[in-house]
């Protein structure tokens, strides 16, 4: 079960949610706020979840003098090292990509494996939109879809603001100037069927980012651990086990986790 | 219109009618397989002299109608000794290959061509799947996950990683990467209203081989265009190829005597195995998305064994005659179907191979200069 936590920083009160036994990891939620999918549910199973509600997000008050990506990125590292107390390897999405990735710039030593779920597409050159959430809808289709979202949808279009807000502050070309200087081991997803913008991101971030590795997981766009949970169970798993030897096919040693035609019940449910 | 001169490399030594499947390969005699090698592959280049825009060949197992187990190789061939037809694969098998080694080899014949590949992705028919033990019913999500994941192998600037539902790859970086940009043309069948729908859904030309009659194929095509509609593209008729058993001869009466033997030897010798084979996978299997799609094919494949060269002529579905008699048939077809890809195959079953290539010679005097300007 998911328990609600507190903890107090110089700029304000993180609420944050833990589940389950195992080496940490870290969640960075994006835009839809912190959710739970099968993908996260399973990796519980395995490790020690940690989800903290980024500052503004789900209602949550926004803390003072944290205004762009770099401030939540130190809010992060500091965050792990007071609630976690070790580094730690970090999952994240969509906006929380970005975060993750100041956080691994910033601290270094805080973020052990990095994986980026669909991180969010680097603005256009005539300033076009920031998102395909925002652009198509499709996202809040696939959110939808998901028990999990159902009471908490309104929230969505309100953390879309927060979004913005740390957008505005944020210089994204000092972002990826810093990215070769990672030293995180990172895992890039993406779905097959991204938008053009997500998928050119995702090229930008290989290239740049000195460890990484892109992998495309077929059949889903924007929300891959919605909609192919098994899937990008799998790779997360295999990633943040076996690190960059995740190359290397080891099914036989895989735990199982299930069929992809299986329905699944999440048993974690909506945050409280 | 565009012409493929298309060869399916038929073995020409079988003397009973078979039903059985697989046929015994004791049959095969090496020599002779040496011999029609190297006479099939001549004239599959001589095709080029004869002016036809693309030299086809296709991939099938465990069947002496169709030699080319891996069409790849004689692609390969193809495209050192010819300099200006296009190499067309119709196609690989790719829902029963390893995709990433289908996006190696065709990224090769791309690059030893200089370009001029068109690369097939096929699904192929029945009795593969039970010659690559493949599950008949993830055919078409094989073909599905597979052409993505090819076309992402030629079109990545980084390398990658795949994870599907049938192909898991952790790191991708073909070399080398094909000439053509952003990716060789695709084509895909679309002899059924599926593979119509499937071809228009993957931005793919469409090719129909062995007609019944016009009407159905106008109603594929049909189908091909509307669905391309819905998908915001836009066919034109370079994205429709038709294929037609093709024999030309100085007279008809001498045409229609040479593939009407072809024909018999074909469906009758060579295509009773398959056949056998075919009923036995569609019986308990998702060959087909739609099981009675299963059913008419198997009748379509018996119809096409029964019909007659003279009932196929009537029809529209075979080329048959004296050059001018071709030329006619071409521009009824032309006329109906629109097809701005027209794929003959000539060698049909065990027509002479002097007879193939003295009517490639004709296609070139008499038939081109009447049918260039469509």
């Amino acid at each position: 079960m998911l328990q609600r936590e507190e903890l107090a920083l110089p700029t304000g009160v993180v609420t944050y949610f833990v589940s389950g036994n195992g080496r940490p990891l870290l969640y960075v939620h994006g835009e839809e706020g912190p959710r739970i999918s099968e993908t996260l549910e399973s990796l519980a199973g395995e490790r020690r979840l940690y989800i903290p509600v980024l500052p503004g997000f789900d209602g949550t008050p926004l803390h003072d003098g944290v205004r762009s990506v770099r401030d939540l990125g130190s809010l992060l590292s500091e965050f792990t090292e007071k609630a976690i107390g070790e580094p730690c390897d970090v999952i994240s999405h969509c906006f929380g990509g970005w975060v993750a990735m100041s956080m691994a710039v910033q601290s270094p030593a805080s973020a052990d494996h990095l994986v980026l779920m669909a991180p969010m597409p680097f603005p256009q050159g005539d300033g076009a939109s920031l998102n395909e959430l925002n652009r198509s809808g499709a996202g809040d289709h696939a959110l939808q879809r998901v028990s999990l979202a159902g009471t908490r949808h309104e929230a969505v279009g309100g953390n879309r603001s927060v979004v913005a807000r740390y957008v505005a502050d944020t210089t994204v070309d000092d972002l990826i100037a810093a990215l070769p200087s990672m030293k995180s081991v990172t895992l890039l997803l993406v779905g097959s069927s991204a938008a053009v913008d997500s998928i050119e991101t995702a090229r930008r971030l290989r290239s740049n980012i000195p460890r990484c590795h892109l992998l495309y997981i077929h059949d889903t766009g924007h929300f891959a651990q919605l909609d192919q949970p098994i899937r990008c169970k799998r790779a997360v798993s295999d990633f943040l086990n076996w690190g960059e030897a995740f190359l290397v096919n080891r099914a036989d040693q895989r735990v199982p986790v299930g069929s992809d035609s299986r329905p699944h019940q999440t048993s974690l449910g909506n945050l409280p | 219109v565009k012409v493929t001169f298309f060869h399916l490399m038929p073995w020409t030594e079988l003397t009973e009618v078979g039903r059985d499947w697989p046929v015994p390969n004791k049959y095969f005699d090496p020599a002779r397989g040496t011999e029609l090698y190297r006479s099939y592959i001549d004239t599959m280049v001589y095709a080029e002299a004869c002016g036809f825009d693309q030299i086809g060949c296709n991939e099938h197992h465990f069947s002496p109608y169709g030699l080319m187990a891996n069409p790849n190789l004689i692609a390969a061939i193809l495209a050192t000794r010819t300099q200006r037809s296009k190499i067309a694969v119709l196609g690989n098998l790719v829902a029963l290959a390893n995709p990433i080694r289908v996006a190696e080899e065709y990224a090769m014949l791309d690059v030893i061509s200089g370009g001029r590949l068109v690369a097939g992705f096929m699904r192929g028919i029945p009795h593969e799947y039970v010659a690559y033990n493949i599950n008949p019913s993830t055919s078409y999500a094989r073909l599905q996950e597979a052409t993505q994941l090819i076309i992402k192998a030629w079109t990545e600037p980084e390398p990658f990683g795949w994870e599907g539902e049938f192909y898991q790859f952790r790191a991708v970086s073909i070399w080398p990467r094909p000439v053509q940009k952003p990716c060789p043309p695709v084509l895909m069948s679309a002899s059924n209203p599926d593979s119509a729908a499937f071809a228009a859904r993957n931005r793919a030309m469409m090719g129909i081989v062995q007609l019944l009659d016009l009407s159905r194929a106008k109603e594929n095509i049909r189908i091909y265009m509307e669905v391309a509609q819905a998908m915001g593209w836009q066919p034109t008729p370079d994205h429709i190829m038709i294929g037609q058993h093709t024999c030309i001869c100085e007279t008809d009466e001498e045409a229609r005597a040479y593939l009407q033997s072809g024909h018999d030897y074909l469906f009758k010798v060579l295509g009773g195995g398959p056949r056998t084979a075919a009923s036995i996978v569609l019986k308990d299997s998702r060959f087909y998305i739609n099981p009675e799609r299963g059913k008419a094919q198997v009748e379509r494949r018996r119809t096409l064994a029964a019909t007659s060269v003279e009932e196929a002529i009537e029809k529209g579905t075979m080329l048959c005659g004296s050059p001018e008699t071709v030329v006619k048939q071409i521009k009824r077809l032309h006329a109906e179907l629109g097809n701005g890809h027209l794929q003959v195959t000539m060698k049909v079953g065990n027509i002479p191979d002097h007879v193939v290539s003295n009517g490639m010679r004709l296609f070139k005097e008499r038939v081109w200069p009447e049918i260039a300007h469509l």
